[in-house]
């Protein structure tokens, strides 16, 4: 494993006694870390799915908006800390590893560390709801 | 100063290495804790004031909407976030006590410890300045 900055350490470690789900990015986006409760709410421990590329976990991991459509990467709040480095928030449905439609508020964040280092984004989740099939629209398609 | 749990120490810690200004209060408010680039915002440096209750930091400055409106304090970003326990994000205006305006944009969350218990709140904000 490379050498983390000690930033994505204290983050990881914060995240691992907080009993909401936190997933961590590095700063190309790369999947660095998700505690348990985000297992919980992804459907995957962190060592089966291990350190994935945002092109792969963007795909992998469907989002659906509030009209069942699809949402795309770019309106992510995680991609939006990450590539735009401002904080965002929305409320839309993922669809976990397990197959399970999760609605889910989600904070993210740009992690800067000092002297304009951009070390990545945080996203803090908070589900509000769950169900088999897919949401709005997408359930007619 | 009062034994703390191990995410606000964590959380403090996190936010003493980041450049974003971050404020971090426990469940009733009070400013447990702000990093250097928050001490810009609060005209106040943290080694000077320690910790400070609701009332005292909230006077700091004068929130406001776009349009230039007074913000009430319970619609505040960090206020619904510790009261409400949920997450909240907001832009708006600020005069500082260096009498300068700056347009906020602000993200804040609750920090829940094991077994729910209500540990405060964490903001964090991104600044723009407009001197008036």
């Amino acid at each position: 494993m490379p050498q983390r900055d000690l930033e994505i350490i204290l983050m990881q470690r914060l995240a691992n006694y907080l009993p909401i789900p936190v997933l961590l990015v590095g700063p190309s986006g790369n999947l660095l870390f998700y505690n348990a409760p985000a297992e919980a709410l992804l459907g995957r421990r962190y060592e089966e799915s291990g350190m994935i590329s945002m092109k792969e976990w963007v795909t992998i991991l469907p989002a659906i908006d509030e009209k069942g459509l699809p949402l795309p990467p770019e309106d992510r709040p995680l991609t939006i800390a990450l590539q735009k480095r401002r904080a965002a928030h929305r409320t839309y449905w993922i669809r976990g590893f397990d197959g399970v439609y999760k609605k889910i508020e989600v904070t993210a964040f740009p992690l800067e560390g000092l002297a304009g280092r951009h070390l990545g984004a945080v996203a803090i989740f908070w589900e509000t709801g769950s169900a088999s099939d897919p949401p709005g629209d997408l359930r007619k398609a | 100063m009062s034994q703390k749990d191990v995410e606000i120490i964590l959380m403090r810690q996190l936010a003493s290495y980041l450049a974003m200004p971050i404020f971090l209060v426990d469940p009733d408010g009070n400013l447990l804790f702000y990093n250097e680039p928050a001490e810009i915002l609060l005209g106040h440096r943290y080694d000077e004031t320690g910790e400070m209750p609701v009332e005292d930091w909230s006077t700091f400055f004068t929130p406001m909407e776009e349009d230039g409106s007074p913000l009430s304090q319970e619609d505040l970003p960090l206020v619904i976030a510790f009261q409400k326990r949920r997450a909240a994000h907001r832009a708006f205006w600020i005069r500082g006590l260096d009498g300068i305006f700056r347009r906020l944009e602000v993200t804040a969350f609750p920090l829940t410890g094991q077994g729910g218990k209500h540990l405060g709140a964490v903001a964090i904000f991104w600044e723009e300045e407009h001197p008036l």
